[in-house]
């Protein structure tokens, strides 16, 4: 018979990776040797949003150095913190403490005392830290004891100006991606540009005067303007402040994403969103962005939505982009209804705009494709062949095939 | 066409497209470059062949980090009855797709393990794979099933 043991420590491990928590409880009681491999599953990622739960698994990391050691992201989202005691902070530090090869940490709670758990903590392989904690001393502590490791950031937290406090700016040398209250962006510095990805998805996004705005892109373009890629902001319109200053100092971003959130700004008028005037809004901003390739708009679904857009109008919106950003190659309109620009092996790609999925289209929106490639063909006889093969291959890969043969004999007469 | 010769010296003829699902044939082909000689190499093309034109998992694709996808134990029914054999071959099976680097393959061997430990007792496990309880005193285990009794109520 063969003994599991007998497998290379890799094969055993994606063995393991592949069980459920349940077996992976039981897997620990097997032998020691397959203890260490489920416990290093079991404690790898951990993520809580009930007190007592966070209490008993910090028991277990406290009582045992290997899952203490096995622990490598930590996530607390706690809904039922309510009033907790001294005690409760002590054991999540000493918890923390030992679990020195944490790499990701996610704090959602905004309650003081977790401020003082970070005192307390290093880890020296830490690369990820997320938090809604407020920005005080502590905080920014933290976050310079971690400076030399941290390539992704989210802060959420408030600002608290009025107790004159106002952090130093910290320099995070491997800092690729910032997300969160636009306001921190200032206390990041960079002596080499590496931050490429900045998401400005916390709500005081929506608050920002156009000075804060202004001097918010402005610090971006100093520390990271050779090396942002992509920006993307929340917000009620693209006439917002921030958009605005982001077209205007960050115009070589390659890739750029809009996220319409509602503000119930007048509750006697609520705002219905409507994906059209979103896409006619974006087409103000776009003639800055020359090198734009990826553009991403979405909405927060709240309330009153209008977001149908048919296939011959999301053609015509994507295609207007691409008349204002020429090296656009993807679009991805609200609802996840994205396009590509189609992509030809000898010659890259072409301008003609194709829908990613093809799953949903009834039978009208297909000829209506069929008819928009066959016009596009005839500017463009020498690529339009291959498009089209590439469409229909995989059309039928996805839609009925019976049906596609009886309804449109058009297929053999365009190919 | 590549031939492939078995330890035993069987061989086989199968298309290139076919047994670069192997990323260890794929890079000694690109080592080899174009030849004629014979790869001495064990067979699994009728898993390949069953694959062929399906896309190749990239590269750099962190199979051990892509929990989501993993954690999940269904197996399609072409592999479900490809994988139906002996656990002395099921091991062997891994143990080849584990050294030709077929990552599809070793996933449905890996899938197919934990779905035998799937609701089992630690002695049922302990039995079905020979292996051999070294804790000591007994009463550890219990120690150890209190531990870690939040996971289950996550």
């Amino acid at each position: 018979m063969f003994n599991l043991l007998r497998l290379p420590p890799e094969v055993i491990s994606h063995i393991i990776g592949c069980c459920s928590i349940h077996d992976l409880v039981t897997l620990c009681r097997v032998s020691k040797a397959i203890q260490v491999f489920s416990t290093r599953t079991l404690y790898r990622d951990l993520s809580f949003n009930k007190v007592s739960l966070l209490l008993k698994c910090c028991r277990a990391l406290i009582k045992r150095e290997l899952s203490a050691n096995s622990v490598r992201s930590f996530r607390i989202e706690l809904n039922d913190l309510g009033y907790p005691l001294f005690a409760f902070y002590r054991i999540l530090e000493n918890a923390l403490r030992l679990s020195s090869k944490l790499q990701d940490l996610r704090i959602d709670n905004s309650e003081f005392g977790f401020q003082l758990i970070l005192s307390a903590c290093h880890f020296p392989c830490l690369f990820y830290f997320q938090t809604r904690l407020r920005m005080i001393s502590s905080l920014t502590e933290f976050i310079y004891r971690h400076s030399s490791t941290i390539t992704g950031l989210h802060l959420d937290g408030e600002l608290l100006e009025h107790l004159s406090f106002l952090p130093e700016p910290v320099n995070l040398p491997l800092l690729t991606s910032f997300s969160g209250n636009p306001v921190f962006v200032h206390y990041i510095q960079q002596e080499q540009p590496k931050l490429c990805s900045v998401k400005f998805s916390a709500l005081e996004t929506l608050t920002l005067t156009d000075t804060e705005a202004s001097n918010v892109v402005n610090h971006l373009r100093e520390i990271a303007g050779e090396s942002l890629e992509c920006v993307s902001v929340i917000g009620s319109a693209c006439s917002d402040p921030l958009p605005k200053y982001i077209a205007k100092y960050l115009n070589s971003l390659r890739n750029l994403g809009f996220v319409h959130l509602n503000t119930l700004v007048n509750e006697m008028e609520p705002y219905i969103f409507s994906a059209e005037d979103l896409c006619e809004d974006v087409k103000l901003l776009l003639p800055e962005f020359q090198q734009l390739e990826r553009l991403i708009l979405n909405h927060v679904p709240f309330g009153e939505c209008h977001t149908g857009l048919s296939v011959p109008d999301s053609h015509k919106f994507v295609t207007d982009f691409h008349t204002l950003c020429p090296k656009l190659k993807v679009v991805l309109l609200p609802n996840k209804n994205g396009w590509h620009r189609c992509y030809l092996p000898e010659s890259g790609p072409s301008n003609v705009w194709m829908p990613d999925s093809l799953e949903d289209i009834d039978i009208d929106d297909a000829l209506w494709l069929f008819d928009m490639l066959f016009t596009e063909g005839k500017k463009d006889p020498s690529c339009i062949g291959k498009v089209i093969v590439s469409a229909t291959k995989m059309y039928l890969e996805e839609v009925d095939h019976e049906r596609r043969i009886n309804d449109n004999p058009n297929v053999d007469n365009t190919e | 066409m590549v031939t492939l010769v078995t330890s035993d010296n069987e061989k086989f003829n199968a298309e290139k497209e076919v047994v670069e699902r192997s990323v260890l044939i794929k890079n000694m082909l690109e080592d080899v470059g174009e030849s004629d000689q014979p790869i001495p190499l064990p067979m699994f093309l009728e898993y390949c062949e069953h694959h062929r034109g399906e896309p190749l998992p990239a590269p750099d694709a962190d199979t051990s980090q892509d929990d989501t996808r993993k954690r999940t134990t269904d197996i399609s029914e072409w592999d479900q009855k490809f994988i139906t054999v002996d656990q002395e071959m099921l091991f062997e099976i891994i143990l080849a797709a584990n050294y030709l680097d077929i990552k599809s393959l070793l996933d449905v061997g890996c899938k197919t393990v934990a779905n035998m430990i799937k609701g089992k007792t630690p002695e049922e496990i302990r039995k079905l794979f020979n292996i051999v309880n070294d804790f000591t005193p007994r009463r550890r285990c219990a120690q150890i099933k209190k531990e870690n009794e939040w996971a289950e109520d996550r």
